[in-house]
């Protein structure tokens, strides 16, 4: 039980990241969907509206596909993933836990995703609604 | 549970007591349509959310004093799973689609030419409502708003000063009024009656007092009162009211009121043109009558404090009576 | 998991009587009036959650005078100006000067007890923060008794709050004096990350944490990210009330909607900030009452990450009605749906393991408090669930159900486990328990007065009575919801009031109460002093004190790591992130003026900018700065060599780099920053699309040369070069010789941070560009405000480096204060080429 080198900190902050990876996937796809969307909408108000609104549901349901096989990429490649991320593999004792973890958020975040998209699907791309 | 009954029980005597209430302003009693979209929603929520509360609290009980072999069926990841994920998961489902749903419902038609058409503009602590007839033809009011049963009614909400919310509870939901913005919201009444709305976005000072009454009326009534309203005040010949509104052009007040057909076409405050016809006063805060108009004349900063209109104290007690049956008699 | 427990013991006993005298005399409290300068976390822990728990009785007192309003129709028991002021203080109040501090205090009274650390790594840090927050928040609250007292609602949504509809200094105490006391809660979430993540005992891996850790570090993470995004808005908000520079003037191109997205961007996950350390504390509770460990322990982490993450997308769910287009808000309801899972795991979970208990569970008063936050907690979920739903939202949004609906999750979420947790863990600073029998009073008058108070107001929302009215016509019917709320209120009130006899009668602080009297079997009950526990244990499970027995007993007789006080001062052990192996032996800090002065400064600067006493208030903030340099020159404490901590374990006494508890901290700081940077990009951004009219360069005069930005970028670039040469360049250990190119290295750049911004400042002034002309100008200027900001701070470290440097306290093997200097700079650099591109290269791209 000797002290570590700082390398095995950093890991530890990647370790963090890659538990993480679900939500952090989940943020930018918010982001991506709701910043395109709130732009061509904003650009295309006074014009003719149907061709920004085919590029909007476009834009969403194309970012929530690659956004949802991205996070199920690395729910099922673990390793790869995180030594892409922290440079190795979590300490073997603590494999069980972070996994785990790792996986159920991946998939509250895809479920997340897809209700996101979900909408695209329902509703008219930037009405009011009102 | 013991508890679970009582609340069953406090819920229903609740519910008494909210038949008991006025429902002028009330989303529990849809007048117009997208308010009977939502307050479906809203009795398929608290029955289904009900049933949900009414499911963990009985749950939570026989985790606490129930049989053995029941707590053990609680007491694993594998009960988490189902009730905590899987349950959830199903229902929000549900409910993300049929929100959805109504949401989209919300959709207005395509523009059409007839389409009618008003604004209502949000100024602390009043609502200016223009109407547009047919030909394209604007004339003022305020406080009230009038539409025909049955007919999709285009509102562009603006505001002039901060940040109002237009609220006719019966009628809709509610939509901001932001500056430099104009949001449109479509509504259409579904039964004629009168009801009451209120803005719904902390205003300021008197933001309690900025409320407002919605006449729906059947389409030949409502054109009645268009062809009405869009006229100049009614010429009275009672002496008082006369001596009124000498008083009325003397004073002043048409720096800040229009009442169409006269001298006076201030634009500050309120049109007056057919005052004494409308439900309320100042905002619906006061009961329209001569007597109202002569509290409001002298007394307006203590019946709604903050508004921007002075009080006047320069009339004699008559002189009050007469401006206040000038008023009244501008129907 | 199920590991054995270690056969040898990392020390041998009996250990000499000296160690202890020691460690008292090391950790002692100091007496009288120099208590004021305590820094122990259960002394600071506790006068913080005192200070937090007397603005809950100040804003709830407000709570009853507004009952007593609307108790029937047309009152004038308060006028509608007070009446305006009182609900605007009512709502900060709980939330800003309640909420996060209590929860906060509860973070630096209870995690170095259960990670069985001496302390939390900053112990002047938290201290300071509790100063600041005490200072600040007398002085807000105190406006409401001289009319001063803000009223643009604790929302404060412009225009309202802008100087033409809310003219004197009413709005500015709420903007200077919140913006300051959330920098206090940032500076508290620095230290509870770093706690969290460094200073757990040997072997408490992340998957054996206490869950109230997670919860808390949940916490802190999200107020790293939430917090800048309001602090940015109250900024921007302050500069166009003071200076006229037109964020949110739709007329010059700004827009009052700015303001709501950053607000709640902030405002929807102070929500979840709030309620996930409460939730922690019942998954903490519950598993002690049931006598059986937490079941679904990874779903509850899961939980409450998940929550974390999805509670920074709803923040539109506050703005449904703002007619934004309907899709946008269908993404927001979305997010509202998938985050209302996560609550639904914790709740099964506790139901879970109430069921599991090995025996019925014991119905005492934390029990009964849990049980009275799991109902109100569900249903205020479940209307949650339903406002989350857009167009019931048109209805509901800024009606009474919202009040009702807030109110059950907070005061269920959050209050109610508060009072669970008062009764549960006073023993481990109070002589004596809280009474049994006046706890149970105080419950069910809580609980009957907040449902009787707050159930009906569900059903007067939607009849039609709208947030924040002072008075309602009688005719509307609305009364007698209305007088029964108001009983409900005034019973609870009652309940809150027999909790206060309660602690009257029986909380006295200092140590000797009853010990683990709830059979709890994580360690904060290990049996505690000033100096935590006497040894830290080696943890082999989530239960350490369930698992073995003897514990107690072996950390009492310092059988376990650091029985001592190797160094001679303060010190606790630094772990790694995941596994939690020993790493090195912090020396921390003690007792001290200067973070109470600095505090008191702080609070004076800002507190003198409101009331526009500039020329004191400038006096005040050069003495909080001293107060900060002596403070911080007070620290950094020199190598010891190795010392051993037991168990064959030598660890060192200083540590740089990456696994230096101060390096955590400093990224931690820049992360702050880079969110407060991110924040405005996404204003700048936001105001281009909403007003493109006023960009550069048609609506606005054409950009500077390109001269300009490239020299700007120029030194940046240079700067940051100097300051990775000059680390280069660190005087050897004892070195006679002082070199002086390394100080005049770091001063050279910091110079060129200083002339960078210059340069950019002075290219836009010379376009003519007038800060106060549109929205974009100021903008343009913002950018600079916050690079020169962040210049600021690191020109101000550089020159604390090169002191440090210049009295030999600064060398190669001692160069955390280089280290952290030179990050900050490099941040700052990297920040101020992020504004180059932007306010430089985006209006060339889109002309």
């Amino acid at each position: 039980m000797r002290r570590m080198g700082p390398r095995s900190n950093l890991q530890g902050m990647g370790t963090l990241v890659f538990i993480l990876v679900g939500p952090i996937v989940w943020s930018v796809h918010l982001t991506v969907i709701y910043g395109s969307q709130s732009l061509l909408c904003a650009l295309n108000l006074s014009e003719d509206r149907s061709a920004g609104n085919a590029a909007v549901v476009t834009i969403i349901l194309f970012a929530t596909a690659v956004c949802i096989a991205a996070v199920g990429f690395s729910a099922v490649r673990i390793r790869f993933v995180h030594a892409l991320i922290a440079r190795g593999d979590p300490p073997a004792d603590q494999m069980g836990f972070i996994v785990t973890i790792m996986r159920i958020l991946a998939g509250l975040s895809i479920l997340a995703m897809f209700y996101v998209g979900l909408g695209a699907v329902i509703l008219p791309a930037c009405d009011q609604l009102r | 549970m013991s508890k679970g009954r009582f609340r069953t029980t406090v819920g229903a005597g609740l519910l008494v007591l909210l038949a008991a209430c006025n429902q002028e302003q009330s989303a529990f009693a849809p007048t117009g349509a997208e308010a009977e979209r939502i307050n479906v929603l809203f009795w398929v929520m608290t029955i289904a959310g009900g049933l949900i509360l009414v499911g963990v609290i009985v749950l939570s009980a026989v985790a606490i004093c129930g049989r053995e072999t029941l707590r053990a069926r609680l007491s694993g990841e594998r009960f988490i799973r189902g009730a905590g994920i899987a349950f959830p998961v199903v229902v929000l489902s549900m409910l993300l689609v049929y929100g959805f749903v109504i949401l989209g419902a919300g959709a207005s038609a395509p523009p059409s030419d007839n389409e009618m058409r008003f604004a209502i503009r949000g100024e602390q602590w009043w609502w200016r409502v223009t109407y547009f007839d047919a030909d394209g033809n604007s004339f003022e009011s305020a406080n009230e708003l009038h539409v025909p049963v049955g007919q999709p009614v285009r509102l562009e909400l603006t505001t002039a000063d901060v940040i109002h919310s237009f609220w006719a509870p019966r009628l809709a939901g509610k939509l901001d009024m932001i500056p430099g913005r104009i949001n449109v919201l479509t509504i259409t009444a579904t039964e004629e009656g009168i009801s009451r709305g209120q803005c719904a976005e902390y205003c300021g000072g008197a933001h309690a007092f900025m409320s407002f009454h919605v006449v729906a009326q059947t389409p030949e009534d409502f054109e009645e009162w268009m062809a009405k309203e869009s006229g100049p005040a009614v010429k009275n010949e009672n002496e008082r009211a006369a001596r009124g509104r000498e008083l009325f052009l003397d004073a002043g007040c048409g720096g800040c009121h229009t009442i169409r057909g006269t001298a006076a076409a201030g634009a500050i405050g309120p049109d007056l043109t057919h005052v004494g016809g409308r439900h309320s006063l100042a905002a619906a805060t006061l009961p329209n009558g001569a007597a109202a108009f002569a509290d409001w004349i002298s007394n307006n900063q203590h019946i709604k404090p903050e508004n921007k209109m002075p009080p006047y104290n320069i009339f004699t007690q008559s002189q009050l009576e007469d401006l206040a049956l000038y008023l009244e008699s501008l129907k | 998991m199920n590991q054995q427990y270690p056969a040898e013991l990392p020390n041998k006993g009996p250990r000499p009587k000296e160690e202890v005298e020691e460690l008292e005399r090391i950790w002692a409290t100091p007496k009288g009036f120099k208590l004021l300068t305590v820094v122990n976390n259960t002394v600071v822990g506790t006068i913080y959650i005192g200070a937090a728990f007397l603005f809950f009785v100040l804003a709830g007192i407000l709570a009853l005078l507004m009952r007593t309003q609307l108790a029937v129709a047309d009152n004038n028991f308060l006028s509608q100006d007070l009446y305006n002021q009182i609900f605007t203080v009512h709502g900060t109040t709980m939330m800003f000067l309640f909420a996060v501090p209590i929860v906060e205090a509860l973070g630096v009274m209870l995690l170095p007890q259960m990670l069985a650390a001496r302390d939390l790594p900053f112990p002047r840090l938290s201290a300071f923060a509790m100063w600041a927050y005490i200072i600040g928040g007398l002085v807000f609250f105190s406006t409401i008794f001289y009319d001063m007292a803000p009223k643009g609602g604790w929302f404060m949504y412009p225009p309202l709050t802008l100087t033409e509809y809310s003219p004197g200094n009413n709005a500015d105490f709420w903007l200077l004096g919140i913006g300051f006391i959330e920098i206090s809660a940032i500076a508290g979430a620095i230290e509870i990350i770093v706690g969290v993540l460094r200073t757990r005992p040997p072997g408490m891996t992340l998957a054996k944490m206490p869950i109230f850790a997670w919860a808390m570090l949940i916490f802190a993470a999200m107020i790293v990210f939430a917090f800048p995004a309001v602090i940015l808005a109250t900024m921007l908000l302050e500069l166009e009330r003071s200076f006229g520079w037109p964020f949110f003037t739709a007329a010059l191109g700004g827009d009052a909607l700015l303001w709501q997205h950053l607000f709640w961007f902030f405002g929807h996950p102070e929500v979840y900030i709030i309620f996930l350390p409460a939730a922690g504390l019942v998954s903490m509770m519950i598993p002690t009452l049931a006598q059986t460990p937490l079941i679904g322990y990874r779903l509850i982490v899961v939980a409450l990450i998940a929550t974390g993450f999805f509670s920074f997308g709803l923040w539109v769910h506050h703005m449904f009605t703002t007619g934004i287009p309907g899709l946008s808000l269908a993404f927001f309801s979305a997010a509202s749906m998938a985050v209302a899972i996560p609550s639904g795991i914790q709740v099964f979970s506790w139901i879970a393991t109430i069921a599991a208990g090995k025996r019925p569970f014991r119905i005492n008063v934390p029990s009964l408090f849990i049980l009275g936050f799991l109902f109100i907690f569900v249903l205020g979920g479940l209307t949650g669930v339903m406002v989350a739903v857009v167009p019931f939202d048109f209805q509901a949004h800024d009606t009474y159900f919202i009040v009702a609906h807030l109110h059950y999750v907070l005061v269920g979420g959050m209050v109610f486990p508060l009072f669970a947790t008062f009764y549960y863990w006073a023993p481990m600073v109070s002589r004596k328990m809280l009474s049994e029998r006046l706890g149970r009073w105080a419950f069910w008058l809580m609980f009957i007065g907040f449902n009787t108070a707050f159930f009906p107001m569900h059903i007067t929302g939607l009849a039609g009575m709208p947030r924040r009215v002072w008075t309602y016509s009688g005719y509307l019917g609305w009364d007698l919801l209305n007088s029964i709320s108001t009983a409900g209120a005034f019973i609870m009130a009652t309940g809150v009031l027999i909790f206060i006899i309660d602690l009257i009668r029986n909380f006295r602080f200092g140590g000797g109460g009853p010990e683990n009297p709830w059979n709890a079997g994580t360690l904060e009950f290990l049996p505690n002093d000033v100096y935590s526990t006497r040894s830290v244990p080696h943890v082999t499970s989530r239960e350490p004190l369930w698992d073995q027995p003897d514990l107690a007993q072996q950390v009492r007789e310092g059988l376990h790591y650091l029985p001592n006080a190797p160094t001679g001062g303060r010190e606790t052990i630094i772990t790694s992130v995941i596994e939690a192996k020993p790493q090195y032996l912090m020396q921390m800090a003690g007792s001290s003026w200067t973070h109470v002065a600095a505090a008191v400064f702080t609070a004076g600067f800002f507190l003198l900018l409101t009331i526009k006493a500039v020329a004191i208030a400038l006096i005040s903030g050069v003495l909080a700065i001293v107060s900060f340099i002596v403070w911080g020159w007070q620290l950094d404490k020199p190598d010891q060599g190795e010392v051993d901590i037991g168990g064959g374990i030598r660890l060192p006494t200083y540590m740089t780099g990456p696994s230096s508890h101060s390096w955590w901290a400093m990224v931690i700081v820049m992360l702050v920053a880079a969110s407060l940077f991110v924040s405005y990009i996404f204003s700048y951004l936001y105001l281009w699309i909403v007003s493109p009219e006023v960009w550069a360069p048609a609506g606005s005069p054409a950009l500077p040369p390109l001269t300009y930005p490239v020299n700007s970028a120029i030194l940046l670039v240079f700067g940051s070069v100097l300051v990775y040469r000059a680390g280069k360049r660190l005087p050897a250990a004892g070195q006679l010789h002082l070199p002086l190119l390394t100080p005049a290295m770091l001063i050279l750049a910091a110079a060129f941070l200083a002339g960078s911004v210059g340069v950019e400042v002075l290219g836009h002034l010379r376009t003519g560009l007038d800060p106060s002309a549109n929205s974009y100008s100021a903008m343009v200027y913002m950018g600079s405000f916050l690079t020169g900001q962040a210049a600021f701070a690191t020109i101000i470290l550089c020159a604390f480096a090169c002191g440090r440097l210049v009295s030999k306290r600064l060398y190669q093997k001692r160069s955390v204060t280089f280290d952290n200097a030179a990050l900050l700079y490099w941040y700052t650099a990297g920040q101020g080429l992020c504004g180059l591109v932007l306010i430089h290269g985006f209006p060339r791209v889109i002309g």
